[in-house]
Parts: structure tokens; sequence; C-alpha cells
């Protein structure tokens, strides 16, 4: 008679990521949000599409050829390796997109086990073609002669012959200096004008988008990472640790970070951007690692972590795969959060002359245009930062309510 | 006329899964002095029955659809708010199960209590305090006089319990309502605070409504019973009645589960499946799901039988006299 | 009579009291203050006792999730306090637990059958993840759930459900005893008796010993075999099941059962009402911790702490009041004039 086989209430079995995401889906602003980030990293990955001085396709008497695909891995062209990771990232996504979109569409019938399976499968697999593509752009780097093509069209179109040539919408470099063309205004051919270097505003905030997400991304990824092992380290042990770690916590966050930041940097020559992500990283840790600390102090508590204690797992188990996994959510939505406030740090930096000076950052930009009084050199990057830092708030408050049991919809 | 009288109660909540009708038809009475125990698994409705009354269900997503609740004649469900607010706390009053949880932190007990008394009652102050000590002696808080400045975290699970009852009695009301006020006790604690409530029942007649799982604690406290499934009541008797004569399957499934009706060691006799979610009660009778004398007929609501006495029982196949008396005598049935 | 799976010896668990930055030990909560006990193969021990008397830290402390300060626990002879870690890994399988609550016992971001197949694997009691899937599914069957549920998240399932999945992740990894902590007090009447049917016909199947520690003494009378009583961490008496029940000598045992409301209106007895609450263990009473509350407390209680006495064979009371006498004592009977 004790059947006792008791029907469960349950139609779907939605993952615990996909039961967040449709939270998320009903919140209207958060999801506008996203859009708008989803769009600011599209910009930042495809902008040699439209801003390059390489023309796609250059027909002459000799033959044709595309410059601009071979200029994408060339380390006299794109001299930065952020700027090659992105390029690369742009070529691969011929193959990646498609196979992630695949695998999720694929995947939507499976139950739920072999949605994950599959839905992981597919990311593996798009990380590891842009990781193999990456490392042997790396290993094998390209340089080709720097060749300035619109001067060798003049020239050639000069001496009479026939050159067919298509640029990419704003045909110029973010770097290249064009003296004859200083401090322009605005115009069909210069849509935000130039600077008193004469290059290209336009190209150069298009450019400065890769440089404030990958500050934002690297340095808050940076940060998380010691905070969430400060921080489990000292929720999960307690006791003495807990005591000597919190006490350290508390001397970094009485440390006025943002002088402490341009100190640090002031002392630094030549200073590139992992620089000020590492800088930025070294005064944000404490936020994570106590969020960290306190989940860990909560979970430990409960009885599954006793469970697994009981059934014999080794301590780093139990941290990472039984009391981690609870623990990540408030940790992301505050990295939402920490990348945005990390691009404006970077942008403070820059703007007081203490950043990468190589790179065409947002701050730099506005820094430039606080020393010429130029008022498009202000206004752009500023409104830049301001809708990017907007936008990663509004999704991160949209993420932290969809985490929310209370704020279900 | 009853000190109160329910109605055909129905609250009913409105989510997204759609509409769940916690409480579907309950109803009862309570004279003065007397004890009323509703008893009912988890999920049965008994709680939504009882904040029902003083229509302390968060609205929304919770309504009273149907039913009248009448408290010495009047309406309490169709009362204007304002004239309740005058109920609460001063005619009904009600202790919950949580003591840990229902007293405010940041005040004392006394101020607790004695806020409560100048709601209701027009005294100065030192009177209240008066008052509260009072009420505070009365349920045999000791050394009440340094206890009442004392805050709700120096005081142990039992006393609070004691406290929160001296909030509920101290504008002499008419009826508490106990919603499992001992569940989360020790039973040494759970014996002292249910003398505590029959002396002071006798004391002051009230009525009292005593939400409870325990089936021992109605035995030891009750008049009458309810007994709730899925937000109906399946039987209602006296609790001697009940013990003696237990008619609904139910009520018999829920007697016989109990582990000191077995013999030690053996298997227990259960009841299948679980309470269904309100979202998917069964038609008709709502039992009929977990229940072994279910039949084609029970998917037909369920009709009344009185068996005398104010005993009466809601089954298209109620258990027959010797059944129950077997039941009674502390056996089990046949399946 | 064979021998004893588990043997306590004197087991005490101390917590020390902290105070100031430095954190220095201002006192110790005396939470278990020195128990002995015995499971025989087989047998089903009950450890009850009211909130606070330590029995859940007890029950943690054999199996070393809380580290015990003092005393043994012999499980098969192996002193389980002396081992070292890879040791005490090994012997953990050995010794399971179900939790009383179902809510936080259950990883919440596992599905059911990690919670219940990983620690095969990781016991190597399986050989891969697909032996391990199939035992899940052989387990959850067996609890009286349907296989397919190993897919599942914990937040999909009722308490009752939960606590058969805490169940067959414990009986998984085939021990020889489970500690029961408060497995059942969570959940309703009928539920209630499913678990408990499934726990005894579980014992029989894996030939298992039982150590339940609860509240519930009408639990207690279903299951037990032994029961040892508890008052502020320390054993008051210690019995079989049906002498406890049926003659219960220490004053605290006899006011423990009286206060338990018994299903039968027509009999409302005179209950023996305790006085006050428990004291706390951070400063507990003199003497005999019960001397507090108890009706027949004379001079000697408050000064002296009380000695074991042997009532019968496996039937031991710790009261003065034993000191010459086996037959109990009447609390009811006023206090005796000293």
């Amino acid at each position: 008679m004790t059947s006792a086989t008791e029907p469960v209430e349950v139609t779907t079995d939605p993952t615990y990521g996909e039961l967040v995401w449709s939270q998320f889906r009903k919140r209207g602003l958060a999801m506008a949000s996203l859009f708008g980030v989803l769009f600011l990293v599209a910009v930042a990955v495809y902008a040699p599409l439209f801003v390059s001085d390489k023309p796609f396709i250059w027909v002459t008497a000799e033959g044709a050829q595309s410059p601009w695909l071979g200029s994408l891995f060339d380390r006299n062209f794109f001299e930065s390796t952020l700027d090659i990771f992105f390029n690369v990232l742009m070529v691969t996504s011929l193959a990646t997109v498609p196979i992630v979109a695949a695998t999720y569409w694929m995947s939507r019938n499976l139950g739920r086990h072999g949605r994950k399976k599959w839905r992981s499968r597919g990311l593996l697999a798009a990380i590891a073609i842009i990781l193999v593509v990456f490392s042997a752009v790396t290993v094998f780097p390209t340089k080709n002669p720097k060749v300035v093509y619109d001067r060798v069209e003049q020239s050639l179109i000069d001496k009479g012959e026939e050159v067919t040539a298509v640029y990419p919408v704003l045909p110029y470099s973010f770097r290249k200096v064009n003296v004859r063309e200083t401090l322009e205004p605005i115009s069909l051919r210069h849509p935000l004008g130039t600077d008193k270097a004469g290059r290209d505003v336009a190209a150069r905030m298009i450019y400065g988008t890769r440089i404030s997400l990958t500050i934002g991304v690297f340095a808050v990824a940076i940060y998380i990472t010691v905070g969430i092992i400060v921080g489990g380290i000292a929720g999960f042990y307690g006791g003495r640790v807990d005591v000597a770690i919190q006490r350290l916590i508390e001397i970094v966050m009485c440390i006025p970070s943002f002088f402490l930041i341009l100190t640090v940097a002031a002392f630094i020559p030549d200073r590139s951007i992992f620089h000020i992500m590492f800088i930025i990283a070294a005064v944000r840790w404490t936020g994570p690692a106590r969020l960290v600390r306190a989940e860990f102090l909560r979970l430990r508590k409960l009885d599954f972590v006793a469970a697994a204690e009981a059934a014999g797992y080794r301590t780093p188990w139990i941290i990472f795969r039984e009391i981690l996994p609870n623990a990540i959510g408030p940790v992301l939505v505050s990295a939402t959060f920490g990348v945005a406030s990390a691009i404006l740090l970077e942008s403070s930096i820059s703007f007081l002359g203490l950043g990468d000076i190589t790179v065409p950052s947002w701050g730099q930009i506005l820094a430039a245009g606080r020393t010429t009084g130029n008022w498009i050199l202000i206004l752009a990057p500023g409104f830049a930062i301001f809708i990017t830092v907007s936008l990663l708030n509004l999704m991160g408050e949209g993420f932290r309510d969809a985490l929310d049991p209370k704020m279900r919809k | 006329m009853p000190l109160l009288e329910v109605n055909n109660l129905q609250t009913h909540f409105f989510t997204d899964a759609g509409q769940l009708p916690s409480v579907d038809g309950v109803s009862f009475t309570i004279d003065s002095g007397e004890t009323l125990g509703v008893v009912g698994e988890s999920g049965c409705g008994k709680s939504v029955t009882a904040m029902s009354i003083l229509r302390l269900i968060p609205q929304p997503p919770g309504r009273i659809v149907g039913g009248e609740i009448l408290f010495k004649g009047r309406d309490l469900a169709h009362m204007p708010i304002e004239d309740l607010r005058k109920v609460r706390g001063n005619e009904i009053s009600v202790i919950f199960q949580e003591p840990m949880t229902s007293l405010n932190p940041v005040y004392t007990v006394g101020d607790q209590i004695m806020e409560a008394i100048l709601l209701h009652q027009e005294v100065e102050e030192d009177e209240a305090r008066e008052l509260a000590l009072e009420m505070l002696k009365a349920t045999g808080i000791p050394a009440a006089e340094t206890r009442i400045d004392e805050y709700p975290h120096q005081m142990s699970g039992g006393m609070k319990q004691r406290v929160m009852i001296a909030m509920a009695l101290c504008c002499q009301p008419d009826l508490l309502i106990a919603d499992e006020p001992t569940t989360a006790l020790d039973v040494t604690i759970q014996a002292q605070i249910l003398e505590l409530l029959k002396e002071l029942q006798e004391q002051r007649g009230m009525g009292i409504l005593l939400i409870t799982h325990d089936l021992g604690v109605v035995a030891e406290t009750c008049d009458r019973v309810v007994v709730l499934y899925a937000g109906r009541v399946a039987e209602t008797a006296t609790t001697i009645d009940l013990f003696d004569r237990p008619t609904h399957p139910y009520t018999a499934g829920l007697l016989q589960s109990l582990p000191d009706r077995a013999t030690a060691g053996e298997r227990l006799y259960t009841i299948d499946g679980m309470v269904p979610s309100p979202l998917n009660f069964p038609t008709g009778c709502r039992f009929r799901s977990r229940c072994p004398r279910a039949t084609e007929q029970c998917s037909e609501k369920p009709p009344k039988i009185d068996l005398g006495n104010g005993h009466h029982v809601w089954c298209h196949h109620p258990l027959s006299a010797e059944e129950s008396a077997k039941l009674a005598e502390g056996g089990v049935l046949d399946e | 009579m064979s021998d004893p799976v588990v043997s306590v010896r004197n087991l005490k668990k101390h917590f020390p009291v902290l105070k100031g930055i430095l954190r220095r030990q201002v006192g110790a909560v005396k939470a278990v203050d020195g128990i002995s006990f015995d499971i025989m193969p087989g047998q089903t021990v009950a450890m009850v006792g009211e909130s606070g008397c330590g029995k859940t830290t007890a029950g943690r402390a054999m199996i070393r999730l809380i580290e015990p300060n003092d005393g043994e626990v012999l499980f098969r002879g192996v002193d389980v306090t002396k081992v070292g870690r890879e040791e005490l890994r090994q012997l953990r399988r050995f010794m399971q637990i179900i939790f009383q609550d179902p809510y936080s016992s259950l990883n919440p971001r596992q599905t059911i059958g990690q919670i219940i197949g990983q620690p095969l694997l990781l016991h190597g009691l399986v050989d891969n993840r697909a032996q391990a899937e199939q035992r899940a599914k052989d387990l959850l069957e067996r609890v009286g759930l349907q296989p397919s549920y190993t897919s599942r998240y914990p937040h999909e399932f009722s308490g009752g459900q939960r606590q058969r999945i805490g169940i067959a992740r414990a009986v998984a990894l085939n021990p020889d005893v489970i500690i029961c902590d408060e497995a059942v007090s969570a959940l309703d009447v009928s539920v209630q008796a499913q678990v408990l049917n499934l726990l005894l016909d579980l014992k029989d199947e894996f030939n298992l010993s039982y150590l339940f520690v609860t509240h519930d003494l009408s639990v207690v009378q279903h299951v037990a075999d032994q029961v040892v009583v508890m008052y502020l961490g320390r054993v008051v008496e210690r019995a079989s099941r049906q002498d406890l029940f049926d003659a219960p000598r220490h004053p605290y045992t006899q006011a423990l059962l009286s206060a338990v409301p018994r299903t039968d209106p027509r009999r409302r007895r005179k209950r023996v009402i305790l006085e006050g609450d428990v004291p706390s263990p951070i400063n507990p009473p003199s003497g005999c911790h019960f001397h507090t509350r108890c009706p027949l407390a004379h001079a000697r209680c408050r000064k002296e702490e009380p000695a074991s006495h042997v009532i019968a064979k496996d039937h031991v009371v710790t009261c003065h009041l034993y000191e010459d006498s086996t037959e109990p004592v009447d609390i009811t009977a006023p206090p005796p004039t000293t």
C-alpha cells in the first residue's frame, strides 16, 4: 500500500540559469540595457569593419588584394595585443557564433541534462577556436610593410593609372597623425572632427570601446577571482583565519583608493592598460571578498555542507563544488556593477594623465579635450562613458532582481 | 448566539499560476469559554482560516471571496477596516507560532505590552505599565518586575511565548486565536504553556481557537475539533466524540499514522501521497486522491452526515460504527 | 552477544566562549559533557532531550562533523576521534547522517543524481558516472521516488520527498550506522509515518544500526531499542525502551514522559509540570544539573554531582535518589525534607 510515489507538479524542468534568464527577460529596462551592452560589445569586436585606413579591396594593374584582411593580424598596424585579440574575435565569430547558436537551437527540445551538456560543449568549442587562432597569430606574428594606401592611391591616380579601392566608412587609422587636418570641426569627412594631432575622433571613440570594455571586464575578473579565494577561505575556515583576513580587508578599505591608484600609477614608467587593470584590481578586491565571506559563513552552517563532509569529500571539493556555486550569484551581480565602476575609474585615471597614453581610451580623449578646449572631445567620450556605465548598471540591477527569489514575477 | 460563527468561509489566493482555493467553504462556531481545535496537516488551510478571521491575509494575493465571519453578530468579513482595527487586539487577539519573530527586537517587552494597552484603552502610561506587569505576572513569568524591562533576545522561547500571551490578553479579549502556539517549544515548556492557556481561559471565560497539527494537543486541551483537509472541513465533533468515533477516512488515517498507535518496531499505517497543491485539488471529495475507500462516487461533492451532538462528517464512504470503535480502542483498520 | 558497532565513551564537546578582538576564551559551553553509550549491530538507539541538551552536538561529534574535545568513539574497535584526516574520510562511508531540515540538507545547485551518485564515485563504489547514475536511480526507486528524478533539482520536491532523497544519499554508501538527526521532526504526521516506515524497512534490508536523535517521545517509543535521555550535556538515564517507558526512574525522564500530550481525551492526566526553562549550558547549575527544576531536589543535589547507578542490565540512572534503592521515585509526591 505504501507505494508512496508522490507526483510532482512540475511540467518543465528549467535549469537554474534558465530560471534566472526567464526572470531577467520580464524586466524591460534591463533587457534593453542588455541589448545596449551587446551592441557596445559588437562595436568593439567589429571596429575594423567600420574604421580602418586599409581598403577592403585594392585593385591596381598589379592585381587585386585585400590590405584590410592582411592588416588584421599585422603587428605593424595593430600594435597592441588587445587589438589583435579583438580582431581574432571578429574573424573567428564567423565560426563561433554559428556553432553556439546551432548547439543552442538544436538542444532546445532535449531534457535539462542534454541542454546543459550540448550548450556547454558549444561554448567550449567556440572558446577553443578563439584560443587556437589567437595563439597562432601570437606565435607567428605577421608584419607587413607600412603602406599609406590613400596617398599611394592618389599618386597612382596622378600617374594616370587605374585604381579601384573600397574603404571602410571611416577610412582612418585611430593612431596615425595627420598634421594637415588638426582640430577640424564636425564635417561629413570627420563626423566628430579631429583632435590636435589630426586623428579622427570618431575612429578613436570606436576603438576606445575596446579599451574601456577590456579594462572593465579584465580588472573585474582579476579582483573577483582574488575576492572569491580570499573571502572563501575566510568564510569557510572562520576563527582566527577569518579575523586576520577581515583585518586585512579593513586596512585595505581604509586607504583612499583613488589616491593610492594615482600614487602607484605615477611611479610606473610606461604604463600600459594592463598596469591600470592590476592597479584597479588591487584596491577593489575587498568588495567581493566581503560578499563571498558573508555568503560562505551563511552556507557553511547549512546541512548540505555537513552532508558533504560526512560523505568524505575533501575540503577543496566542498569549497568549490558545494558552496561556491551557491555563493556565486550575488558576486556576478556585483561584477556587473564593478565593470561599470572600473570603466569610470580608468577614465578618471586617464583624464588626470596617468593612464596609458598610447591607447585611444575614452579617458585619454577626454583629457585631450580638456587641454585643447575642444568641446566635441569632451562631450563625445563623456557621453560614451555615461551611456556605457548606465547600461551596465541597469543590467546589473535587472540581474540582481532576477536572482532575488522575493522579486519573482 | 455563539461568540464566533464562521459560515462558508472562502479565502482564495490569486497568483500567476491560477486561483488557489486555500480555504473553500469552512464553517464552525466557537462559544465563550470554549476551546475549538482546528487540526490538519500543512497545506490544509488551517492557518489561512485563522488569519482570515481578522483579515490578516496578505492582500493581494489573498482575498476572502465568500462567506461571513460573525463575531458577536457583526460580520468581520465585510466590516470597514477602521472598525475591524478596533476589534483586532482588543476583542480578538492572536498569538503566533514563532515567538522569536513576533516580538520587535528593539523594544523592551514591557514597552510592547504597554503599546498594545495604550492602543485600545484610555489609560495613563503609569497605569498601562501596572497592567502590563500584572499580565506578565498572570502568565507566570518569574521576577516580572525586572523582566518587564528586558529585551526579547534576553528571554528563552517559553518566556517569549508567555510575553506574547500577556500581550494578547492585556485587553481582555473575548476570543483568542492561537496559531500553533507551542509547536516551536519543547514538550516540558509546551505543557507549561497549554496549562497556562487553560488557567487563563478559566479565569476570563474567553473562547480559544487553537490551530495545531498535533492530535495529542487537541485531545488534551480542546472541547471541540474541526478536522480540515485541503481547505474544507472533513469532520467536526466534540473532542470526546472525535476520538471515540472517528468517522472520516482522513481522521482515521491521521489517528492510525501516529507512532504511538502501532506496536513498537512494526510498520506504521500511512496515508498514501501528500496533501495536493491548491492548484490541483481533486474535484468532489478532495481527499479521494489519497483515500483507500475512494470510488467513482467520490468525484461528486460529499454529503454532510449528521451523527448527532454536533458531529458532522463530509464523506461518501464514512467508517462504520464498528470500524470507528475499533479505531478508538487503538486498533488499526484492515485494508 | 556480539560486540557493539559503535561505543561512545566519555565524549565531550565544549565550545569556547570568546570575547574581545583578541578572542580570548572567557568560558565554555559544555554542550556535551562526558556521555557514554553503545550501539549494537542492528539496534536503534534513541537519544532524547529538549533543545539545548546537547543531543545534536553529540550526534555530530560522534562522526566528527564537530571535533570532540575528549573521549572515544570506537567504531568496530577503531577510535574515530584519533584517526587522521585520510583515514577519517574512508571511515565516513560507514557512519552516515540524515538531517532534520530537508530544505538545507540538499545542495540546491546539484541534481538529485549528483547528490546521491557523487559520493559513490568518491569512495570507488562504482566505476563511472553511468553506474553512479544507475545506482542513484535504483536507490530513488527504493525510497519510493521515481528513478527519472535524478535529473531534477531539490527545489522541485516537497519536504517529505527531500527527506527520502536524504535517506537515499545516506544508504547509498552502504553504511553500518546512520545517525538520524531529528530526521522526521519537520514532517507532517502522515508523511512522518511514511518516512518512519521506510527507515524501518531499510534497517532490515541493509542491516543498519540507527542513532535517532530526537525530542519526539512518540517516535522514540516506536523505533527505539535503547533510549538515552540527556539533560544539559549529560546522560541522566539509559535504558531499554520497555524499561524506560514502563518504569522511568530519573525525575526528569518521568516529567518528560508526563509532558507528552496523549491522544486520549478521556484520560486527561494531572501532568507533572516542570517549573522554569532549561538553564543555560554556559553556567550550568552546580551538582546535579537538573536540581533547579527537580521537584524532589534536596540539599545534596545542589552540591554533589550524582553518580550513575545500575538499576538493571542496561538500565543506568544518574541520580542521588537511587543510591540505595532501585524502586522508581514518585515525582508528584512532596519533596523530602532534608
